[in-house]
């Protein structure tokens, strides 16, 4: 726990507010965390008394409406004025709030529905507004722009939630947030570029399936006769050779299987990584043929037998190998896939299972985009759940048909969720799976909003550089606003 | 050696966005499908892209997705086949609606959702805004063995689009059964017996196929192929495997009631009387008549395999679903429900440290049939079908 701590805790670099691109861009919030005092006292009294001048003329623009008897409008200009001074009483009555006995607000039945009497007047509405809000919108945007005043990330946030009110479609405030429209609605930048990416990856697929050469049947060489199992088949390609006791089909395509595996996982991370030039893939459909391979395998002693005869496969460290048991073909192509990337992973930039959110987040993601099964995985119980519910949420996942998104959108709503600090720091041996989830996530926002960080940020983690930090660089934001963000493009996701 | 760098391409599988089908009486590239068909039509057609146009045939999708039609023939042929599968569609989903169950599990989920997360209803996110995953698994069907289990692993029940060959000669059908080994291997051995008859309906991937036109064919029509085929498909993409008796006497029943007889006979060898076509329900009056008070048996029409064919059997099964879908059709989805939840449940074998596998020969118990048929169509329900039978269309259910 308490390095995890300590990384938080370590002081982010300096650097000139004015310099950094829009929330949700690289390099915005660091500089913004906290700003001295003197600042944010300043910033107060400048935001109250822009308030005070722009309720005041949004009073006076009711008074027209009321005059012009263009109500409709009054009552937006009314609501308006209580976003920004909630406790008016004007606009309070305005909106048909009456004080009971005690001093308290309560809303009285409206008998007659509100109209428009005058059209002319509605049509002058929105240019008389933007006359009353102009200069609030323009001081505010040049204090965002301003290099003298720091602001800290909440501050800003508000500023531009306050902007919003003033006019809801400003082109320019949305941009500050990160934000792009699409059709009708405003979304995060990431959102949009999502979508693009999400096409570009699945024709990555296809075309890594699809340009595989085929392996060729070959004899078995002298290290694989010595293991005295009948192989039904022995294929080779380029990338791989592969062994099994199962059907021929299922022996020839693990190969291809092998070759878009790499394929996907140089293009999605954007790194070079490659397989041992011996790399050899095993299967097996009986129990009897495993016990012989691990047994007459050179690289496997007995306390590590005894540790993989509990698991359904393995990498076999020390060699080029990996193998794979378990009972059905989609588990076992399921599990080889996952070996394949861990390998990768391990290979290319030093990620192992110690990173928990990683070995599994993009295990898991990109498995599925190769086999469409996300059926290899390691959690531990819940942190969050009674043990009932974990269970229910663990069979829920392992189902082939369960959406990951919208049970993770769940998870990340709920009050007991997991934080994203503490989810950096675990190894797979200690996720959970509401953990798992996350990680799913997380991974899924990087892969398909955020490709181009991924290269420099696994490399860093590999070399050491805890999770924590190397994101919140990599993403130019502290991890709180990291996981709104996260969980913002989750629920937009489209 | 520039030639065979240039065919290459052509001898890929295409991606999705080049396979074309014609749906609603229009050419639509299968990425241009409605989101609400689901990922089961792009997959199919995906898969099966290649072998059509090499030996040209188009792929025409009825209108709910949920059947692609594989055809060479003209228009106006295929016009009536597409009639023929929306009218099958149509009364499958009025015989054997979605089982109540299982549309409340969605209800709850959906509901719970709702109640998890506010306003907004975590359900309503899509795992796959732009269709599944574009790897093995949506186009399994050329590439992966399936799951032994509708609705369990990798095909969720009622997703997956059924296809319908109408295969146009005995050279057609051969290589396709051949395409079929190549692609699933566990087809290899059933391959010779494939080619010994004229018609299939495969659980794994799910498809039908019949000749056109096959020698030697005599009381036969197609229409009756289109209907029987399709109506078992639409069956197990709703409930997956289920005893033989139940998937043959329902075709049976669907031919019967929209093509009023009955020429669809997988499995049978031999000469067929025309007169069979439309006798079944008087040749069970006159059985049970002759037979008085006797009561059915389950052993009598329960323990036909796939692949058998007896004349009586058929008969019993084509009369008991008749009976069901005359006077239990409101717990019968409920009914045949059940039988899939028992057969997920026990067909796994347990290897005794903690993991199981599935046996792929189980069949539910006809003790337990028996029992799942009483609670749901009561104590009675033998001594009702004999009655059934015995008085056929003058029956009345008791009160």
């Amino acid at each position: 726990m308490i390095p995890i701590l300590l990384a938080l805790l370590l002081p982010l670099p300096p650097g000139d507010p004015a310099a950094f691109p829009a929330p949700g861009s690289p390099g915005t919030e660091l500089a913004l965390l906290s700003g001295d005092t003197q600042d944010e006292v300043d910033l107060e009294k400048i935001r109250r008394r822009a308030r005070e001048d722009l309720v005041d003329g949004l009073l006076e623009l009711a008074d027209w409406c009321t005059k012009k008897k263009i109500f409709l409008q009054r009552k937006t200009v009314y609501e308006d004025i209580l976003h920004f001074d909630p406790g008016n009483s004007v606009a309070k009555r305005g909106l048909g709030f009456i004080k009971d006995k005690e001093g308290n607000w309560v809303e009285k039945e409206r008998r007659v529905p509100l109209k428009n009497f005058d059209r002319g007047a509605v049509r002058k509405f929105p240019a008389r507004r933007a006359t009353i809000t102009q200069g609030y919108r323009d001081k505010f945007l040049s204090l965002l722009d301003s290099r003298e005043v720091r602001l800290s990330a909440e501050q800003r946030e508000e500023i531009l939630d306050d902007l919003l009110v003033v006019d809801p479609d400003d082109p320019r405030v949305h941009a500050l947030r990160g934000e792009v429209q699409l059709e009708d609605r405003w979304v995060l930048h990431e959102t949009a570029q999502a979508k693009k990416n999400r096409a570009e990856l699945k024709k990555t697929v296809r075309e890594a399936f699809g340009t595989a050469t085929p392996a060729s049947a070959v004899e078995a060489n002298a290290k694989e006769r010595a293991f005295g199992i009948e192989w039904t088949a022995v294929y080779a390609s380029p990338v791989a050779r592969s062994l099994g006791t199962g059907s021929g089909g299922e022996i020839r395509r693990l190969p291809d299987a092998m070759h878009a595996a790499r394929v996907l996982f140089q293009r999605a991370l954007s790194i070079e990584a490659k397989y041992p030039d011996d790399f050899t893939v095993y299967t097996f459909a009986q129990t009897g043929q495993v016990t012989q391979f691990l047994s007459e395998h050179p690289a496997i002693d007995d306390s590590y037998r005894s540790f993989l005869t509990q698991l359904d496969g393995s990498l076999i460290q020390g060699s080029g190998d990996t193998a794979h048991w378990a009972e059905e073909e989609h588990r076992r192509l399921d599990g080889l896939v996952r070996q394949a990337i861990s390998w990768l992973f391990a290979q290319s930039c030093g990620v192992s299972p110690d990173d928990g959110w990683i070995f599994e987040g993009f295990g898991l993601y990109l498995t599925r985009e190769l086999v469409g099964t996300r059926l290899t995985w390691f959690v531990k119980p819940s942190e969050y759940l009674v043990p009932a519910d974990d269970q229910v949420l663990k069979a829920r996942l392992l189902d082939t048909r369960t959406n990951w998104m919208a049970e993770a959108n769940k998870v990340l709503q709920g009050e007991r969720r997991p934080r994203l600090e503490f989810l950096l720091g675990k190894s797979v041996n200690n996720l959970t799976t509401e953990d798992l989830l996350y990680s799913y996530v997380l991974a899924a926002f990087l892969i398909e909003a955020r490709p181009e960080v991924i290269p420099s940020l696994l490399r860093s983690i590999g070399q050491g550089t805890t999770s924590q930090e190397a994101l919140a660089r990599a993403l130019g934001l502290e991890l709180p606003r990291i996981d709104d963000l996260v969980c913002r493009w989750l629920s937009e996701r489209y | 050696m520039l030639l065979p760098l240039l065919l290459l391409p052509s001898l890929l599988a295409p991606g999705p966005e080049e396979v074309e089908v014609t749906w609603n009486g229009r050419p639509v590239a299968v990425t241009e499908l409605p989101a609400e068909l689901g990922p089961g039509p792009e997959a199919a057609a995906t898969a099966w892209a290649r072998w059509s146009e090499a030996r040209g045939y188009r792929m025409f999708l009825d209108p709910t997705g949920r059947v692609l039609l594989v055809s060479s023939a003209g228009r106006r042929t295929v016009d009536h086949q597409l009639q023929l599968i929306e009218k099958t569609v149509t009364l499958f989903d009025e015989l054997l609606p979605v089982p109540r169950d299982r549309e409340a599990e969605v209800v709850a989920a959906g509901s719970a959702g709702e109640a998890g997360a506010g306003d907004d209803d975590p359900d309503e996110l899509p795992e796959d805004p732009d269709g599944p995953p574009s790897g093995w698994a949506p186009t399994g069907l050329a590439e992966l063995p399936w799951s032994h289990e509708w609705g369990d692993d990798t095909v969720p029940l009622d997703t997956e689009t059924c296809v319908l060959f109408v295969v146009n000669g005995e050279r057609d059908y051969f290589n396709l059964l051949d395409t079929l080994g190549e692609k699933q291997d566990y087809l290899k051995a059933w391959l010779p017996t494939g080619k010994e008859y004229t018609g299939f309906v495969l659980e794994r991937p799910l498809c039908g196929a019949y000749i056109e036109g096959a020698e030697g064919m005599e009381e036969w029509n197609p229409d009756n192929e289109v209907v029987n085929r399709v109506a078992q498909m639409l069956f197990t993409r709703r409930f997956s495997q289920q005893p033989y008796w139940l998937v043959q006497g329902m075709a049976w029943q669907l031919e019967y009631r929209l093509l009023k007889g009955i020429y669809c006979f997988p499995y049978r060898r031999g000469f067929v009387f025309a007169v069979e076509h439309t006798s079944w329900e008087n040749d069970l009056q006159n059985a049970f008549r002759t037979r008085q008070r006797q009561p059915l048996s389950i052993r009598e029409f329960a323990e036909q395999r796939r692949g058998e064919y007896e004349p009586m059997v058929a008969r019993l099964s084509f009369g008991i679903l008749g009976l069901l879908f005359d006077f239990h059709r409101d717990t019968l989805s409920d009914f045949v429900e059940a039988l899939r939840l028992d057969r997920k449940e026990n067909e796994r074998v347990d290897r005794g440290d903690g993991t199981w596998y599935r046996s792929l020969t189980y069949q539910t118990p006809l003790k337990r049939q028996v029992e799942l048929i009483e609670k749901y169509f009561g104590l009675s329900f033998f001594d009702d079908a004999g009655e059934y039978f015995r008085r056929g269309k003058r029956y009345k259910a008791k009160k």
